[in-house]
């Protein structure tokens, strides 16, 4: 008999036993023995910790042992990644703990409460910060020998709720350990070509460090650390990103809102001097000011409760290939009540108007004011080709905007740019747009238009009579587009709804006006003859009763039926051949509304006698219902049958 | 009485409860029933069966494993078993590696559950804190990786 005296001779399942039972670390070290162990021992390693192996290119982390980041870049020895989501977690860390520890320290993420505290003494008060620390840096070995990772996202949240719920006395110089390694990440995920980059949470580690210091009246201490030469969020020095998304705070907050600066900044100079005096920035004596990431970005989202200085960040953007933006901030962190200027809104948009496609903007900010519109066109006015603005030339605004999702009154400053020059508008008067943006291309392939309830912090219930301001410009926007050019599309226009009462009164408010008083909203909805599709979305899992729903195709049947100027203007009349050719309307959609009662909405629809003309009913952009296929035909059909029965 | 005969020829008779430890041996015996035929055990050699029998007489009074733990454990329950081991059993595996494969092979053969369970614990063991190199050199393991492969490895120690 031969002696095995090789590992790998043993039978498989033998091995397998044997691997089985080794700890984390030796199935690391194993790996690094040849490629059959690479493998073998990984698995293995993945089966223990219930996860999959990132051979296909994806690595993913949630509950893990410490060792997990160097099994992974052990099997990426042979692997490439493709794509990194990774989940800081502190709650579990040591490896060598298993059994009842390992699942008393894990976060279940199903409720909102911790089912145990892990075993602090052990652990240490610095346990979390020290395991995220590790996490990052692990992390950043991963990304360091495996570039490139195309698309990596970065959660902060469960370590925000870990912190959130345990008010751990933290360790300052840990808290900026975080942040210095993280940036560090940053930096090499950004160099080592990342193409997509999200990032979520975190605000709650910057908040603890904060206070605490605050507390102990340190703060000091805290700022001349993160202000300190050390402390160098640097920028990279290439990019291949072209996506951004942050959804967290502590990138609108000192002291990284200036590296969020800094990063979106071009050639431009001057938001360095809107620094602070007092604060003496790392980046203030930055040799290099243009930022690799404001050429090669295309897609940017922007999400925060809070922010602190919001418009030195909306000022510095100039991102020259901007094609999809979002902004979504909550109220200002250091004045409360303050929110974005929309002057610095306005001049945003017109730096990026030109190349913009999807526009969303949520932001707290104020209303729109002639101001805002002067700083449209000042600001147009420099960017080079648009000499035009002042010239008697009509110039050509947002040419590429497909889709536009923002507030009511946002939305109404918007339409109004190119056709203010119409006759007399009051409302386009009051933004005060001297110039001539009514190019025929102006808008040109504007598709889809969302308006949303500003809910800022005054209001307790949505109050849609908002909506009814925003009627008049966009019909009247349509009606100048279709008069231009009548390749243009006809846009659709969606609702968001926030709750259930208030919408069934707004629905309701339109059908009693009966008959209509010149101006109300009932003729702004008669007017909207261009608009194809009119849709209804939920924004937080609400449903509408069944009698909303019900009184919904009534509503319908007003949209664009302007020229039944008949006294009593009832849905019944405008049912009639000379008014359908008149509305636009074919399509309705409906979007996450919970409980929607599908087949009884469409066959409302379909058996509405003024909405003859709609064709189709979408629902939850999956689902199409042809209406004459699936319903009038057979309606049709069946009173066909009556009918012969009857001969 | 149960006669059994290695490779080697060389005879043993080992009392039937310490033999039927063996689910080979035991479901011979059940199929050829009461006999003094000897049963030839034809993977195993005298040398190593020396240290199987010494296993079995020492474990012959322990609880059977339960059927059920060959189907159910979970891999981390079959690591966190991994450290349970006895003084006597932590003796009786400090042996040269090769017997100690020769013993995995054995009672891999022989279908003595508890044995082979043992003996991978001890394998696991001697893996323990040994750096790559070193697990190289004891299993004689080819180091298969190319140049740049292996360069990823060595660089990144030295930068951790």
């Amino acid at each position: 008999m031969t002696l095995p005296s090789t590992l790998d001779s043993l039978p498989t399942e033998v091995l397998l036993l044997i691997l089985d039972f080794c700890n984390f670390s030796s199935l690391i070290t194993l790996a690094q023995t040849c490629k059959y162990f690479n493998q073998t021992a990984l698995d293995v390693f993945y089966r223990r910790c219930k996860a999959k192996p990132p051979r296909k290119g994806w690595l993913g982390g949630y509950l893990h042992p410490k060792e997990k980041l160097d099994a992974a870049r052990l099997s990426l020895q042979l692997y490439p990644l493709r794509k990194l989501t990774w989940s800081f977690n502190p709650g579990y860390s040591n490896s060598e703990v298993m059994g009842g520890d390992f699942c008393k320290a894990m976060w279940m993420d199903s409720d909102h409460s911790i089912p145990c505290l892990p075993d602090w003494e052990k652990w240490g008060i610095t346990g979390p910060f020290q395991a995220t620390l590790d996490e990052i840096q692990a992390l950043r070995r991963v990304v360091m020998h495996y570039p490139p990772i195309h698309e990596v996202q970065l959660n902060f949240t469960l370590f925000d709720r870990w912190l959130r719920h345990l008010r751990l006395p933290e360790s300052m110089k840990m808290g900026y350990g975080i942040w210095q390694s993280f940036f560090e990440l940053l930096k090499e995920l950004l160099d080592g070509g990342c193409r997509e980059l999200h990032i979520r949470g975190g605000g709650q580690v910057m908040e603890t460090l904060f206070s605490a210091a605050g507390e102990r009246g340190e703060l000091d201490v805290l700022e001349g650390l993160f202000f300190s030469s050390d402390f160098r969020p640097c920028i990279p020095a290439e990019s291949k990103l072209t996506r951004l998304v942050i959804a967290s705070e502590i990138f609108f907050q000192p002291p990284f809102l200036e590296w969020t600066t800094r990063l979106f900044s071009s050639h431009d100079t001057r938001f360095l001097s809107s620094f602070p005096t007092k604060v003496s920035t790392p980046f203030k004596n930055a040799s290099h000011l243009y930022s690799p990431v404001s050429s090669t970005l295309t897609s940017l989202s922007l999400s925060a409760a809070t922010s602190s200085d919001p418009e030195r960040l909306l000022n510095a953007l100039n991102l020259s290939n901007l094609v999809d933006f979002s902004l979504k901030l909550g109220k200002c962190h250091t004045t409360g009540a303050h929110r974005i200027a929309f002057e610095d809104l306005a001049s945003f948009l017109a730096r990026h108007e030109k190349k913009l496609e999807n526009l969303t903007i949520l932001g707290a900010c104020s209303s729109p004011t002639a101001a805002a519109s002067h700083n449209f066109r000042s600001s147009l006015k420099q960017t080079e080709l648009r000499q035009s603005v002042d010239s008697r030339e009509a110039a050509c605004i947002f040419q590429k905007l497909e889709k536009a999702l923002t507030y009511p009154l946002i939305m109404t400053w918007l339409l109004s740019l190119p056709i203010c020059t119409q006759p007399s508008p009051p409302l386009a008067e009051s933004f005060d747009v001297p110039s001539n943006f009514a190019h025929e291309e102006s808008f040109g392939h504007l598709k889809s238009m969302e308006l949303v309830l500003d809910l800022g912090m005054v209001q307790t219930f949505p109050i849609y009579s908002a909506f009814d301001e925003v009627l008049p410009v966009i019909s009247r926007f349509c009606e100048w587009r279709a008069s231009n050019s009548s390749k243009a599309p006809k846009p659709e226009l969606v609702f968001q709804f926030e709750d259930e009462s208030e919408a069934h009164q707004w629905f309701e408010g339109y059908l009693l006006n009966n008959p209509p008083t010149e101006p109300s909203p009932v003729s702004a909805l008669r007017e909207l003859k261009y608009i194809s599709t009119i849709g209804f979305a939920a924004s937080c899992d609400i449903s509408f009763a069944n009698e909303t729903f019900a009184i919904i195709p009534d509503w319908l049947a007003l949209v664009g039926t302007s020229a039944r100027s008949g006294p009593d203007g009832s849905f019944l009349e405008s049912g009639t051949s000379a008014s359908t050719t008149l509305s636009s309307l074919q399509q309705i959609k409906i979007v996450d509304f919970v409980d929607f009662p599908l087949e009884d909405f469409a066959r409302r629809i379909a058996e509405h006698p003024g909405l003859k003309h709609v064709k189709w009913l979408e629902v939850n952009s999956i689902r199409t219902i042809d209406l004459d296929r699936e319903w009038r035909r057979k309606m049709g059909s069946q009173s066909d049958s009556e009918a012969v029965r009857r001969a | 009485m149960v006669i059994l005969i290695t490779s080697d020829n060389v005879k043993y008779v080992v009392e039937k409860d310490v033999a039927e430890l063996s689910v080979l041996v035991k479901n011979m015996l059940e199929d050829i029933g009461p006999s003094d035929e000897p049963i030839p055990l034809h993977n195993v050699t005298s040398t190593v069966f020396n240290k199987v029998l010494e296993y079995c007489i020492y474990h012959r009074n322990d609880p059977p494993p339960s059927d059920d733990d060959e189907g159910c454990a979970s891999p981390l329950h079959k690591y966190l078993a991994s450290h349970i081991c006895s003084e006597w059993d932590q003796r009786f595996f400090d042996v040269d590696q090769a017997l100690l494969f020769d013993i995995i092979l054995a009672a891999n053969y022989l279908d003595i559950k508890t044995l082979l369970d043992d003996a991978c614990k001890a394998v696991a063991h001697l893996i323990q804190g040994k750096s790559t190199e070193e697990i190289r050199g004891i299993f004689n393991i080819v180091n298969d990786f190319t140049p740049e492969e292996e360069a990823r490895v060595k660089k990144e120690n030295v930068s951790s």
